[in-house]
């Protein structure tokens, strides 16, 4: 296992993709961090000009805002890590090089096992970049008043790795069902930035959080509303019970994360998506014929 | 673990895509020590074949075992098998090095061995470019290299001389008899007999994914019944005499030359010279092999005519473990004039292969070639078009004379 495991990761390093990826992938964090929090800075000023927010003694200034921001950051920004995965196997099919692959691997159930090691370990490695751009973007863009504490760090940090990688392995395994780099990639983009967002809204209740996509963005943007929805007490004394709630689904929905359940159930929902689609991937390229 | 016998062995392999058999009931062993040629025309299976052998397509029916095991339970594969199976499995724009050094890894064996195997495919040079930009000749080298890699005791090529420059086939007909010779096995694959006539020793001939023949290729080239061309000052004295000493089977050709099948050269000049005739011309013929393989897989492309059944004498050999040939043998017409087609039946004992082989239940599954096109056609190859004996043919490709370890020289 560890000989395919380091084949793989010369496949990977000996092609271009990686970086081809990574590159966008920062440049994206960095923009969506900075951007967003700088974004919520200019909200935040109109609404402490605004003569509401004066009236009701309102203030919205501490409440850890960039968190949410990072939490969008790491839900689009994963889709590079989508396309990563997708071309672990699919490409090989495509390329024709999975002939040489599985001839010299034990057998289809070892050389699988093998991409899935090596691509969690990119996937976490994909979500370490991801977060860390995204940390500094929000330590740049945000005001030092919203920014969450270490701890509340930790943890939103922890999930936007664990999110990165199932999405590797969730879109190895689509990859592995279509065989074709280009109907897994299409179809996962598709999916994820089109289709589930307008399913989603025509959804009630938790609905859209039992869905791939609305799951994965449980996963981080649950961990994010809660720590700003912790705070939402601090906002005004006159915010409680209904006007909480509301406030609350609010802010989910901020975060990306709308009738997204707890961020550890959402975490295993997202996780029982990518083994469907690891275990269909596998059991396809078990049948497959390379002719 | 497998035995280490380098025995490939095949058996009752069948192959179904959606409603096409692309493979039906094949068997056949494959020895080590030899080059075994494994023929067809394209489309006849062979591709099919081999990648069930390796793993990568799985049967409808049958098995096949490498080394007494099915390919997924040989371990660390690599090692024992090495395939080239396709000139186009390789990332565009990874280089030829990088490329063989993926495999060494998950085959393990050191790095070195990329640069030995570039070397020995003459492609050190080209080692750091991207196999993308490579040639059709370059890429199969590079497939060979990638197949070398483990040091294999089984090489299996499809089709390995596609794209070779003639010099690049001479350099590979050297180096798969000398892998041969170290007593490990080699099986080629081809839809041109002429291409691996000179190498190997063996040849499974299949055709619409059955075998038509299997045995060696010396029985099946003494199973041709040679023939004497002879121009003769007097024909009709020298036919006399012949029929005289007891030849009958003389033939005159159009050119007006004497075609005498059963006697060698030597016979009919002796006999000449007793009758004083005056000889002009005299040379032996032997049928080429080639159009013996075109007639075994004919019927490839042309529909199943009811009525021809296998041509006499070319199909199986009667007894030895195929089925007796089916009606419609020797259809009236059919026989060529005084030449008995039985001449071209591979010898009787051809058909006793080694262990492992199973005698077809169905006598119909040999019905082949289905669609033996016409008397013309054997006429045609009696009448004496192809007066240059066909071994000049064969010599016009170059000999191996390379040594293995020359390298393929050329576009390299």
């Amino acid at each position: 296992m560890g000989r395919l495991i380091s084949a793989e990761f010369r496949k990977i390093l000996t092609t271009k993709m990686w970086w081809a990826l990574l590159i966008p992938t920062v440049a994206l964090a960095a923009l969506w961090s900075i951007a967003g929090n700088a974004l919520i800075g200019l909200v935040l000023d109109s609404i402490n000009r605004s003569v509401v927010a004066g009236e009701l003694r309102l203030n919205f200034n501490n409440l850890p805002w960039s968190t949410l921001i990072f939490a969008r950051t790491v839900n689009i920004t994963a889709l590079f890590p989508i396309v990563f995965g997708a071309l672990a196997l699919s490409s090989e099919i495509n390329r024709r090089t999975i002939t040489t692959s599985y001839l010299t691997a034990p057998n289809r159930g070892s050389l699988l096992s093998a991409k899935l090691i090596t691509y969690a370990i990119w996937g976490l490695g994909f979500g370490v970049v991801i977060t860390g751009v995204a940390s500094i973007g929000t330590f740049i863009g945000s005001r030092p008043e919203q920014l969450p504490d270490a701890v509340s760090w930790l943890e939103i940090a922890g999930a936007g790795i664990l999110s990165c990688m199932l999405w590797t392995l969730l879109a190895m395994g689509v990859g592995a069902l279509f065989g074709s780099p280009i109907g897994a990639i299409i179809s996962l983009l598709l999916y994820t930035l089109l289709v589930e967002n307008l399913v989603g809204t025509l959804l009630p209740d938790n609905w859209p959080g039992i869905l791939i996509n609305g799951s994965a963005d449980g996963l981080t943007g649950s961990v994010a509303s809660q720590l700003v929805v912790d705070k939402v007490s601090s906002i005004s004394p006159f915010i409680n019970g209904e006007a909480q709630q509301l406030f609350s689904d609010l802010i989910r929905a901020g975060a990306g994360a709308r009738g997204a359940f707890d961020w550890w159930i959402s975490a295993l929902i997202f996780a029982g998506w990518t083994a469907v689609f690891a275990v269909g991937g596998w059991l396809m390229s078990k049948q497959r014929d390379i002719t | 673990m497998h035995d280490g016998s380098g025995r490939i062995v095949v058996q009752g392999l069948s192959k179904q895509f959606g409603p096409i058999i692309a493979v039906n009931n094949l068997s056949f062993t494959v020895e080590p020590g030899s080059v075994t040629g494994f023929l067809g025309p394209n489309g006849a299976g062979k591709t099919t074949t081999l990648r069930m052998l390796l793993g990568l397509v799985r049967p409808t029916a049958g098995a096949s075992t490498i080394n007494g095991l099915p390919f997924e339970q040989l371990g660390n594969p690599g090692r024992v098998v090495g395939a080239v199976l396709e000139a186009q499995g390789f990332h565009p724009t990874r280089t030829a090095r990088n490329h063989l050094r993926v495999y060494a890894a998950a085959m393990g064996v050191p790095d070195q061995r990329a640069d030995q195997v570039l070397e020995l495919v003459g492609l050190a040079e080209a080692g750091r470019r991207a196999a993308g930009g490579f040639s059709l000749g370059m890429k199969q080298r590079l497939a060979l290299a990638t197949a070398l890699l483990g040091d294999p005791q089984v090489l299996v090529l499809d089709e390995p001389a596609n794209g070779l420059d003639p010099e690049g086939i001479a350099w590979l007909r050297a180096f798969l008899q000398s892998y041969a010779r170290t007593g490990r096995t080699v099986l080629i694959s081809s839809h041109l007999l002429a291409e691996i006539e000179q190498t190997v020793d063996q040849v499974v001939i299949i055709s619409r994914g059955q075998t038509v023949y299997y045995g060696s290729l010396d029985y099946l080239r003494q199973s041709q019944q040679s023939r004497v061309l002879v121009q003769a000052a007097d024909p009709q004295s020298l036919v006399a005499k012949l029929q005289e000493a007891g030849v009958n089977a003389i033939e005159p050709t159009p050119d007006g030359r004497l075609a005498i099948t059963g006697v060698d050269r030597k016979t009919v000049a002796d006999l000449a010279m007793a009758a004083s005739i005056a000889l002009y011309d005299i040379q032996q013929e032997n049928v080429d092999l080639e159009q013996l393989f075109f007639r075994l897989t004919q019927g490839q492309y042309t529909g199943q005519q009811p009525g021809y059944g296998a041509p006499p004498g070319y199909g199986p050999p009667p007894g030895a473990g195929y089925g007796p040939p089916p009606q419609g043998y020797g259809t009236p017409g059919y026989g060529a004039p005084g030449t008995p087609p039985q001449g071209y039946a591979p010898p009787q004992d051809y058909g006793t292969p080694p262990q492992g082989y199973a005698p077809p239940a169905d006598p119909q599954q040999y019905q082949q070639p289905p669609g033996y096109a016409a008397p013309q056609q054997y006429g045609q190859q009696y009448g004496g078009q192809p007066y240059a004996p066909p071994q000049d043919k064969q010599q016009a490709a170059p000999p191996p004379e390379q040594p293995p370890s020359g390298g393929w020289g050329g576009n390299a």
